[in-house]
């Protein structure tokens, strides 16, 4: 076997124009499929990131009916209890007890929809780092005359009002009845998403249940764990813990993002295959030649009783070297440029990337891709070689000894 | 001295053409082990043709190839392949070695493909390149070397593997006189040392006055069988 692939390696290098032709189209079509693949990937990372740890953490306890009716009727019973509870698991990370309300904002020149967020400052730290998200000004540092707010920038932009600025928000109480209150902009915050800046804003959760008239009620507890593999086990041990509420994941609230981590490595891939499998044709013909070219050679190697089988293993050999060789250089390319960009983030922002934010992505590309996407594409090499290579293997093997010496080289 | 191979009623016809092409008539004949036979014959006598057959490369329509008491003309492909590998060594007019292995890999080859030991393929192969010369070339490969030395090795691949017997088509072709009386000196030292059954077909005269037996062929048919006494 050692023979054999000792020859099949020099036989590749006997046309070295050839072969590096074709091993430069291997190397740059993977390169090529892996940078897609990896902005791709970094996209959904993000997407995931800023979904999971900016947005809805990992686990979100409801009343069942509020799930349904958004109402500020439906809170948490005993909540702040639970979330004490819940804040000494092991699994963990940090709480955050909220009252959610959907309502109005209003500035003098704009309003709109929003879901007014009371929370505690320092638990919504913990859980979604809010706090580092603040562009301009600060973070529930303030205590004026006016209750702060914090809202998302691209609100900003709408209302026409900045750091400082007055609002009015509107929402309904238990008794269904309207309740409006001033608020002063404390702070903007940023989100990779256009959408949840310009439809959420922050309050303190006391002064939400003072003007609600709602004494420490809850209607969201939102929990972010220390590993996301603890994720299924953790929701099925608080749903059967808390049979009274709602326990969802973020899989189950925002399907679609789940639907995104199951496919896009699959899609990704298949757009690497479909790379690969055109590549595969310029491998086909390669070998193909040189097999047509080797036809002499090939008749001395059957007459002197070399198996047919080897002949077809001394083909397929050469084929998967060559198309090693090149996917080597280009995962070692792949490797390289998305190693260097990682870190560095790709500014699309220039080329019209801050449309990006509308789909709740972020214009700033962080390419990444994990190994084990390198090792199926290089498993995807090995399968096109061996598909690319059956062809050019049986034409070898077809030949007739005695015709076959008869060629000359 | 022992029957190496018979052909007892040899024919072969190819009907791939427009008119069948009778190239092999009737042909019954025994070569002894240890002879050093020439098949001559003008372009298109059935000479390659013949060794063809009795090489196990290709099928006689007609007629017995026995070697070793075995019809070859009745195996499989697959057995044919083992049966060549074992008990032929074969020298063609030219490109006979594989240009990306170096001399003494070329003459280990067969015996890497029969599965001998490392050690003794090694030993075999240095001896018979040093028996036709080319203890100094080991590890060239054939583009660095000329026709006749890469003749030379084609000679030691061939009997390097101690088969029944040497089948060569036109080995003297395409060399110059020097090389291919070097050649045929070489190929005649190892039919007598090794008792090796050398069977060559040739239209070359130098390679004719060389035979101790010469069989003229013509038309497919065997026209002359002459032993020539050498000594």
């Amino acid at each position: 076997m050692g023979t054999l692939f000792k020859i099949a390696w020099r036989n590749i290098w006997r046309n070295k124009r050839r072969s590096l032709v074709i091993m430069t189209a291997i190397a740059l079509g993977l390169t090529g499929g892996n940078f897609i693949a990896s902005a791709y990937m970094g996209l959904m990372h993000q997407t995931l990131e800023e979904s999971v740890h900016k947005q809805l953490s990992h686990i979100q306890i409801h009343h069942p009916d509020f799930v349904a009716d958004r109402d500020i009727r439906y809170p948490i019973d005993r909540a702040l209890t639970l979330a004490d509870s819940l804040r000494r698991l092991e699994d963990v990370k940090a709480v955050s007890a909220r009252l959610v309300i959907d309502g109005m904002v209003a500035s003098a020149h704009h309003s709109a929809g929003v879901t007014i967020r009371g929370i505690h400052p320092g638990q919504e730290r913990q859980t979604t780092g809010l706090d580092t998200r603040i562009e301009e000004g600060s973070y529930f540092t303030e205590q004026g005359r006016f209750p702060s707010v914090i809202i998302g920038k691209e609100l900003a932009g709408e209302l026409q009002g900045g750091i400082g600025s007055r609002i009015v928000l509107t929402f309904q109480d238990k008794q269904a009845g309207m309740i409006s209150a001033s608020f002063r902009v404390e702070g903007l915050f940023s989100s990779a998403s256009a959408d949840w800046e310009k439809g959420n804003v922050y309050v303190r959760i006391g002064e939400l249940w003072e003007l609600a008239e709602v004494d420490e009620a809850v209607t969201e507890i939102a929990l972010l764990l220390h590993q996301d593999d603890r994720l299924g086990t953790m929701t099925s041990g608080l749903k059967e813990r808390f049979p009274g509420l709602s326990v969802r994941n973020w899989k189950q609230i925002a399907p679609e993002l789940e639907f995104i981590v199951e496919y896009t490595e699959m899609s990704l891939l298949w757009i690497v295959g479909i790379i690969l499998l055109g590549v595969a044709f310029g491998i086909l013909n390669t070998i193909l030649m040189s097999v047509l070219e080797r036809t002499h050679e090939l008749g001395v190697l059957l007459s002197v009783g070399m198996k047919k089988a080897r002949v077809f293993s001394m083909v397929m050999l050469e084929t998967i070297m060559l198309s090693l060789t090149g996917g080597v250089v280009g995962l070692a390319a792949s490797r390289l440029i998305i190693g260097f960009l990682q870190p560095r983030g790709i500014d699309l922002t220039l080329i019209g990337g801050e449309a990006l934010r509308e789909w709740g992505f972020s214009p700033v590309l962080t390419p990444e891709l994990h190994a084990g996407f390198y090792l199926k594409v290089t498993l995807m090499i090995v399968f096109f070689a061996i598909l690319a290579a059956i062809y050019p293997a049986r034409k070898a093997i077809t030949l007739q000894p005695a015709e076959a010496v008869r060629k000359r080289p | 001295m022992q029957t190496v191979i018979k052909t007892e009623g040899l024919s072969k016809t190819y009907t791939n053409t427009a008119v069948p092409v009778h190239a092999l008539k009737d042909i019954s004949l025994e070569f002894k082990e240890g002879e050093f036979t020439a098949i001559v014959g003008p372009s298109g006598s059935g000479k390659t043709t013949f060794l063809n057959v009795i090489g196990g490369l290709d099928k006689p329509t007609k007629g017995k190839v026995v070697i070793d008491d075995v019809d070859i003309a009745t195996m499989k492909e697959s057995q044919l392949f083992d049966f060549r590998l074992r008990h032929i060594g074969f020298v063609f007019q030219a490109y006979n070695l594989i240009p990306v292995l170096t001399a003494i890999e070329n003459v280990s080859f067969i015996m890497l493909l029969q599965k001998k030991p490392k050690k003794e393929m090694e030993a075999r192969a240095r001896e018979m390149l040093e028996q036709v010369g080319l203890s100094d070339k080991l590890h060239e490969r054939p583009s660095r070397l000329s026709g006749g030395q890469q003749q030379r090795v084609a000679v030691a691949r061939a009997l390097a593997s101690k088969p029944d017997f040497v089948l060569a088509d036109e080995p003297t072709a395409n060399l110059d006189t020097k090389s291919a009386f070097n050649l045929l000196d070489i190929m005649a030292r190892l039919n007598k040392e090794e008792n090796i059954t050398l069977i060559f077909s040739t239209h070359d005269q130098r390679v004719i006055d060389r035979a101790r037996r010469v069989i003229t062929l013509v038309d497919g048919a065997v026209d002359k069988d002459e032993h020539i006494d050498k000594d």
